[in-house]
């Protein structure tokens, strides 16, 4: 069905366009390897070491404080998975409206805020003093986008659950304001945590269709009975960018068809890695029903 | 048309004028001209490239061009004149040169039985003293015993057991020559672009064998005739269908069969050749006891068709045509649907004109097209996307054969592309409830005109000097309608402007010098060197490891700039042993301006900012390649290594610093060899051996959210593990006479089971997740095959 230039397209399936192209090449490669010998090995690569990086977490919201920012330290690949906190640094949150702070540290590499008050609209700088050197990050919080509508459906998998177990899919409606420039980031929280994948982000930004009734789904194995809250984060351009570019470097064992291994890219200066993100939240909460 | 026809028509009459100038000239000095067609004697095809030899003369001679014919002008005078051709009898015939004539030979292939085997009479020395430069020239007759993947002989397989043209990773098709990129290679069926040469993602070539007569891969020295791709030139002829005898040719193999019908249409004038090959792995997922997978359809078939047709002594039609395509499929128990499926189309419709025994004609109306679809969705409701590629091409090329010494080649070429990088449609939007319809944007149309006028002279300066010295000049043109955005360092829109039907949007243009020359130290030896200018004006954009089917092609604009290639190389030619070994030694140096990377987390489909995820930058690759090829006897084969450099610099990719290319392979070794030890067995063996690729390999890792971050220190600063591998196979030829042919084919791929790294991920130890560790998979290890072929 057009209309003039325009064609109406399914939206939730459209997060699935590029994974089916993953997933057929995945499928053929299955094939291949199945009927011809090949085989999956543990190897040891020699890797060269990296210089320290202090690696930040940090996140101002529109819902009261304190907010936290997280320090870590990165370490060499084949360390042991133990990501040293930085206890040694000074952190400083500053906003465009003149207000400024210096976090304090509560137990190692966590470091809180007393009265800081994340505002839409403002502009907050991070500064980070490190080892003599100093980071830097900057984000605007956006106005919150109010979530319209959270439908729970029942057994709407996309027909490829390997054994057609009942799974719930989680569609969130909000309205996209007009303008561009707005990024959203969904997650979900619940009580029954397995049937939630943690890791998975869902992203969108307004790029394509912009001031339209937006949606944006996430196939869960929750549970009948289950609580879930929706959140639903209006986000800035530069932790679009990062939660974006964050696939390619993800250690998950990455599939032959990924994008090529690259740093995400993010806003911390001086090869700081990690995000500063303010944004603002609208939350939802639901039980999933008999 | 944006081409300024009046310019090409000046040159066109110009060059005519010239001709008849040096026609007037020849003429008056009692010079006649002999010239005809050189076909097989028992399937009619015309033979490209069999040496025409003026006995009487020596250094006199010539070559057939790509359609079997030749022209000689000589005093007047008797003469011996012989074709001959490598594994065919040679053929001569006595004139009386007084007047204009023509000279047809047919040659009959060898039926090779061991007695006949080495009686060679003269063997070529072409090598050494031709212009050609860096250039194969492969018959698909002599592939036939060399193993591959599957027992599916492969053109594409082949070339890259040849120096200087490398493939990156496992059964990968996309291949690479002396450093430049996977696009950069011109591909051409019967002179049809193909955008996409690879099958099930890679493991297999589009062409099928069987309906190849003739490949030409020139790595340097790119003649005038060619343009449009930076780093090398593929040129496929397709056989002419046998215009004797109807036969049949084909094999059953192991994943796929093959079936090729020819015959005349009109004895001796006109033939036609239809072949066709189809994978049947996917009939094994019938098997399945899953009802999803038991829905699964993978598959791919190619389709090729050719019918030519001499009207008159002077003219002859040729219709060609190619299909291939790969599915993909998957549909549910629950009635979803996930597809992709993609493949070329091309056609090509060529009238071949004498306008005298010296002005050759070839004149071709191209079309071209590539195409991908993904099908997703569920019941009625499904979307499609559809990214397509479309070229209408127009080819005038004039061989003007002035005198024994010289060989002009003038013409012209207009392409229309015509891009459709991603339409979206529903086929049943009203399956599907109102509150979940958005709206999104088909991706804009883009429109391009490209065009080039050549001239070129192959001539021989005395004895020990001949040179082919030539000048295209390109032009591109991107054109409306469309919309053009200008993007500020945050790949922003800052500005857009709309351009209407026909109007020019950006325009390129450039000259492009082509030579080479050969310096004949003696019978037997050689030194030549070659340079070629070429400008690209579309490039393939990938943002993923491998190539893949959904890689998007891409005209210049005014923000990309077409790719420049500048190559210079140096060789020296020498036959041993009355030429029965070929070596050569060649060094080059590539400089390739205006490449093209994206940004790191590109996001490249259904984009229509496309553009603003590119970063640009410059390239270079060097490297000396070392060649030895027994071409006679019961043993043949060649030894290849090179040794190479190929390098790139972006401001963008880690703060300016140079950084090997994916395809830098520093040490490429292949040996391939062939015994023939009696008339119903022949051997085979290659072992191929490469130093890693360049890989980007994480050097730290961190924490954020939870999820463990690879932390990656600079592009491709590390290197996958050698590679090397040893395929075997034998040939049990059960009859061979000059109608029917029957034999079984063996192969064994990698027979040693090489653990050859396909990719290694980093990922954190599912047994201890307070470790990492790296993962190698590897593909393919002691894959045996087994084909029947026949011919009748």
């Amino acid at each position: 069905m057009e209309e003039g230039n325009f064609i109406i397209l399914y939206y939730p399936f459209f997060g699935q366009y590029i994974n089916c192209i993953r997933i057929s090449a995945f499928c053929l490669l299955m094939l291949l390897v199945l009927i011809f010998s090949s085989c999956e090995k543990v190897i040891f690569v020699d890797l060269n070491n990296s210089d320290p990086h202090p690696v930040v977490e940090a996140n101002i919201t529109n819902l009261p404080g304190p907010y936290i920012v997280k320090l870590t330290r990165s370490l060499n690949y084949y360390d042991s998975n133990t990501f040293p906190p930085i206890t040694d640094a000074t952190v400083t949150v500053s906003d465009n409206a003149g207000n400024s702070e210096i976090m304090k540290q509560t137990t190692g590499g966590i470091y809180q805020s007393a009265t800081l008050t994340g505002t839409p609209g403002r502009t907050y700088t991070l500064t980070i003093l490190y080892n003599g050197n100093e980071y830097y990050a900057v984000s605007t919080m956006p106005g919150p986008v109010p979530v319209d509508s959270v439908i729970i459906e029942k057994n709407v998998n996309n027909g490829f659950g390997e054994h057609n177990n009942i799974e719930y899919r989680i569609i969130t409606y909000f309205k996209d304001p007009p303008g561009l420039g707005n990024y959203y980031r969904l997650q979900l929280t619940s009580n029954d945590s397995s049937g939630i994948d943690q890791n998975r982000n869902r992203l969108l930004s307004d790029k394509l269709i912009d001031g339209a009734e937006m949606s944006m789904s996430y196939n869960t194995k929750l549970v009948p009975g289950d609580s879930v809250t929706v959140k639903l984060e209006s986000i800035d351009e530069s932790a679009f960018n990062f939660y974006t570019t964050l696939e390619a470097a993800v250690a998950d064992g990455t599939s032959f068809l990924s994008a090529p291994p690259a740093n995400p890219v993010n806003n911390i200066s001086n090869n700081g890695l990690g995000y500063f993100a303010a944004y603002s939240l609208s939350e939802k909460h639901i039980i999933i029903p008999n | 048309m944006f081409i300024n026809m009046s310019k090409i028509r000046k040159l066109i009459i110009s060059m005519v004028w010239l001709s008849y100038i040096t026609c007037l000239s020849v003429v008056a000095q009692n010079r006649y001209t002999v010239s005809g067609t050189v076909r097989d004697a028992g399937t009619g095809e015309a033979q490209i490239g069999s040496t025409i030899i003026v006995k009487e003369l020596a250094s006199t001679g010539t070559s057939t061009n790509g359609y079997g014919f030749y022209s000689l002008t000589l005093p007047q005078g008797k003469y011996t004149i012989r074709a001959q051709f490598i594994g065919y009898e040679n053929k001569e015939s006595s004139i009386d040169l007084n007047k204009n004539m023509k000279l047809d030979f047919e040659i009959r292939e060898k039926i090779t039985g061991l007695k006949e085997v080495e009686v060679v009479a003269e063997k070529e020395n072409k090598n050494v003293t031709s212009t050609e430069v860096s250039t194969e020239k492969i018959k698909i007759k002599e592939i036939n015993a060399i193993p591959v993947l599957f027992g599916e002989k492969d053109i594409l397989k082949t070339i890259q057991l040849l120096p200087g043209i490398k493939s990156v990773s496992e059964g990968n098709t996309g291949f690479y020559v002396r450093g430049g990129g996977a696009d950069q290679n011109l591909i051409l069926l019967d002179d049809a672009n193909v955008y996409s040469p690879s099958h099930l993602l890679g493991f297999f070539s589009v062409f099928n064998s069987d309906a190849i007569k003739d490949v030409t891969v020139y790595k340097g020295g790119i003649p005038a005739e060619y343009g449009g791709r930076i780093s090398s030139v593929l040129d496929i002829k397709m056989n002419d269908g046998n215009s004797r005898n109807f036969t049949a040719t084909g094999g059953i193999g192991l994943i796929s069969s093959r079936l090729t019908l020819e015959g005349p249409i009109i004895k001796n004038k006109g033939s036609f050749m239809i072949s066709a090959r189809r994978t049947y792995a996917d009939l094994f997922l019938k098997l399945d006891t899953s009802k999803d997978v038991r829905k699964t359809s993978i598959y791919f078939y190619d389709l090729n068709l050719k019918a030519n047709y001499q009207i008159t002594d002077k003219d002859k039609i040729f219709l060609s045509g190619y299909l291939g395509r790969d599915v993909l499929d998957r549909s549910s128990a629950q009635n979803a649907a996930m597809g992709i499926n993609w493949g070329n189309a091309t056609g090509t419709l060529r009238w071949n004109h004498l306008f005298n025994d010296r002005l050759f004609l070839n004149s071709s109306l191209i079309y071209s097209n590539y195409n991908y679809i993904i099908t997703l969705g569920v019941g009625d409701a499904q979307f499609q996307v559809k990214s397509t590629i479309e070229d209408f091409t127009l080819n005038e090329n004039f061989s003007y054969f002035i005198n024994t010494k010289n060989t002009l080649k003038f013409g012209f070429d207009v392409t229309d592309h015509t891009f459709l990088p991603g339409e979206v449609t529903l086929n049943t939007a009203s399956a599907l409830p109102i509150g979940r319809y958005r709206l999104a944007k088909t991706i804009e149309p883009k429109y391009a005109m490209e065009g080039a006028e050549y001239i070129s002279d192959e001539a021989t300066l005395g004895d020990r000097f001949k040179i082919n010295i030539g000048l295209r000049f390109s032009e591109f043109a991107a054109i409306g309608p469309g919309t053009v955005y200008s993007y500020n360092d945050a790949s922003q829109i800052t500005d857009s402007t709309t351009y209407n039907k026909n109007q020019i949007i950006k325009t390129y243009g450039g000259i492009e010098p082509r030579f080479s020359v050969v310096y004949i130290l003696d019978e037997t030896s050689s030194l030549k060197t070659s340079y070629n200018r070429i400008y690209q004006y579309l490039h393939l954009l990938s943002n993923t490891t491998s190539e893949t089917p959904v890689d998007l092609w891409v005209p210049s604009s005014a923000i990309i700039k077409p790719q420049i290639g500048d190559q210079v190389d140096l060789g020296y030619f020498k036959n041993f042993r009355d030429n029965t070994y070929e070596a050569s030694v060649e060094i080059y140096y590539k400089n390739l301006a205006n490449q093209i990377e994206y940004k790191p987390g590109a996001d490249l489909r259904l984009n229509k900012t496309v553009e603003s995820q590119l970063l640009f930058g410059k390239g270079w690759a060097y490297g000396s390649e070392f060649y030895i090829k027994k071409k006679y006897g019961r043993l043949n084969g060649w030894i290849g290594y090179t040794l190479s450099r190929s390098l790139r610099k972006f401001d963008g990719i880690d703060n300016g610093s140079t950084f090997p290319a994916k395809q830098d392979i520093i040490h490429d070794i292949s040996i391939v060899g062939i015994y023939e030890l009696n008339a119903k067995w022949t051997f085979s063996a290659s072992w191929v051996y490469w130093t890693g690729n360049a890989v980007t390999f994480p050097s730290g890792k961190y924490i954020v959210n939870g999820q463990i971050i690879n932390y990656y220190t600079s592009r491709n600063d590390y290197r996958m593990p050698p590679y090397h591998r040893l395929d075997v196979g034998a040939t049990w030829m059960l009859k061979k006479t000059e109608k029917t042919e029957s034999s079984w084919n063996f192969s064994i791929y990698n027979v040693y089971g090489r653990e050859n790294a396909y990719s290694i991920n980093f990922q954190p130890d599912p047994n201890d997740p307070s470790k990492m560790q790296a993962v190698q998979l590897s593909l393919f290890r002691w894959v045996p095959a087994i084909t029947y072929n026949f011919k009748f």
